[in-house]
């Protein structure tokens, strides 16, 4: 089968996300900080092979696969990794689904999906994440994500600095879900 | 409700008096005649090992191990595997709590995949049907639900790290709930065990996984957890024992289909960093993280009210109040088990700092049950929980 050439658009465009957040979003650089050594990812899709390798270094991550990877993430099928993708349900959810093989170590996959989270509420439209997403802080304008998805050089982004930002952790209180959720008293009296 | 789930409970059950004395039929229709018999040191010593071979006549086993630690690691089921193959077994019997299940889990996996190093089988539902290697579970205590769920714990000897197994492949052929077993187990243990059951009933209902039939599993629980955990601790007859040993069986396997959410998530964490006993944390953890998670799952703890109490009780408390009536009685719940056993509910008991605060909520954001968590939650809201319980 070849390879689906919109997946493999957006996979790069999520790798290139991913990497720049990791460097000018202080929540997703604490979570980078935090992911082991060296650490070799792989996202692909059952059939299809893969379609994105990242490899972790002092400065951020970098395209490109390593001798062996850490994290392997594989869709099951083009449909579940295009829902996704495209924005239809979050990684968690398609984890629910039983959507996602997952080999390597499943507490670094956690702090991955956290980053994940974080591009895709830059990437997508709050239109689209508000049914799987919380409500979050956006430490920059998502106009420079865009530009960097598509016309920025992985390579050349990097973290500034390695330690913790301690201002991050204060940000996070601020991202907690200020939505309230659609189950109300009154539609709860519909419901129980 | 997803519209899209996935249900998997292929273990056979056999739950009541005189459970264990089919264990021998179980073992003959698995084609086994010379089972392994793992357990600890513990059961041998206080003798529930002595106990099974009296109960299971005339099974007779052909090697018994009993040097599973309460930390088991690679190193234990790699030991295992060896023995398995040098003297020739053909069955695993696995008798004891989480920490024996999970490890003859481990041993079977490495026995069935023909594999030397079982980190390579670390991960989500990456294992493919292998050998089938006959495994059958007894637990003693009635908590964890392991005897019924696709997930192993096991430990890296190398870099002492803790990684997860979630597959089928860990599933057992058959689990013998017999009420005989528990009976030694005592006040404090059955009460956070039973709370830990507890918990893996609820956060099955409200987690992302969570469908109809994992919802059939985990109600049933419930109710049974509040009907008897409270008498299985003061009184410890046979009846309240055997109830919480099949409550603690549904509660896994509702757990195992839908997964757990952020109380399991910190608790876990609480474990690594402080060696806190899981069920204890489990105990501590539980009403704040409710009060946490209260506006997502608003309408599923209203409905549970009505399991955890009654129809009378359901239908008397308004429906706006019946979701805080629930965490209420939690509350009421785990403070009688706490007064009649004196398990120590605060992290200051365990040596807790400001530091190893931090430490937690580090390890807490990164634990797997944050993915299936219906409220998603950051490394503040964990402190905050963790300042409840300080």
């Amino acid at each position: 089968m070849s390879k689906s050439i919109l997946v493999n658009f957006i996979c790069k465009a999520l790798g290139k996300g991913i990497g720049y957040a990791c460097c000018k979003d202080l929540v997703c650089r604490d979570i980078f900080l935090m992911l082991p050594k060296d650490l070799n990812i792989s996202l692909g899709i059952m059939g299809d092979g893969e379609y994105l390798h990242l490899r972790k270094t002092e400065s951020g991550f970098c395209f490109g696969a390593g001798a062996e990877e850490d994290l392997k993430i594989t869709f099951k099928s083009r449909k579940s990794a295009r829902l996704v993708l495209l924005g239809g349900i979050s990684v968690a959810e398609s984890f629910a689904r039983h959507d996602i093989l997952l080999e390597g170590n499943i507490n670094t996959a956690v702090l991955l999906v956290r980053i994940i989270d974080r591009v895709e509420y830059y990437l997508f439209p709050r239109l689209i994440t508000r049914k799987f997403l919380p409500r979050m802080q956006k430490e920059f304008a998502s106009l420079k994500m865009y530009g960097f998805v598509l016309f920025g050089n992985l390579g050349k982004v990097k973290i500034e600095g390695n330690k913790k930002a301690k201002s991050a952790k204060s940000r996070l209180k601020k991202q907690k879900s200020s939505e309230k959720p659609e189950k109300t008293d009154e539609n709860l009296q519909n419901v129980v | 409700m997803n519209n899209y789930f996935e249900f998997n409970n292929g273990v056979k059950i056999l739950c009541g008096d005189s459970a264990l004395s089919n264990l021998n039929y179980e073992l003959d229709f698995l084609g086994a005649k010379n089972p392994m018999l793992l357990s600890d040191e513990g059961l041998e010593k206080v003798g529930t090992v002595g106990q099974l071979a009296k109960f299971a006549k005339p099974v007779k086993f052909k090697t018994i191990f009993t040097k599973i630690p309460a930390d088991s690691s690679t190193l234990t089921i790699n030991q295992i595997a060896r023995l398995y193959i040098n003297n020739g077994c053909d069955a695993i019997v696995a008798l004891g709590g989480g920490s024996v299940i999970d490890t003859a889990k481990g041993a079977r996996l490495v026995l069935g995949q023909s594999c030397d190093d079982i980190m390579r089988l670390s991960g989500n539902e990456i294992v493919k049907k292998g050998k089938h290697i006959p495994f059958i579970v007894i637990p003693t205590t009635s908590g964890t639900g392991s005897e019924c769920t696709a997930v192993a714990v096991i430990k890296n000897a190398k870099t002492k790290t803790k990684l997860e197994f979630i597959s089928s492949e860990l599933l057992p052929d058959c689990a013998i709930l017999d009420g005989r077993l528990t009976l030694k187990l005592p006040p404090k243990l059955t009460a956070s065990t039973g709370v830990d059951a507890l918990v893996h009933a609820i956060e099955a209902y409200t987690s992302l996984q969570k469908n109809a039939i994992s919802d059939i599993y985990a109600t049933t629980a419930i109710k049974l957890i509040s009907q008897n955990l409270v008498e299985a601790v003061s009184r410890g007859d046979k009846t309240s024992r055997l109830n919480m040993a099949l409550a603690s069986n549904l509660a896994g396997t509702a757990f195992s289909n839908s997964m757990v959410g952020i109380v399991h998530a910190i608790g876990h964490a609480c474990g690594a960093v402080l060696n806190v006993p899981h069920g204890n944390a489990m105990m501590m953890l539980l009403a704040p993280c409710m009060d946490y998670n209260l506006d997502e799952c608003y309408i599923e703890y209203s409905k549970l009210l009505l399991y955890f109490t009654n129809e009378d009780e359901y239908i008397s408390t308004k429906p706006t109040e019946r979701a805080k009536a629930l965490i209420v009685k939690i509350r009421e719940f785990i403070a009688q088990l706490q007064e009649e056993t004196g398990v120590l509910l605060k992290l200051t008991d365990y040596g807790a700092d400001e530091n190893s605060l931090e430490l937690i909520a580090d390890k807490a954001i990164a634990d797997g049950a944050a993915i299936t968590t219906p409220k998603r939650f950051t490394r503040d809201d964990v402190l905050e929980i963790l300042r409840q319980v300080y």
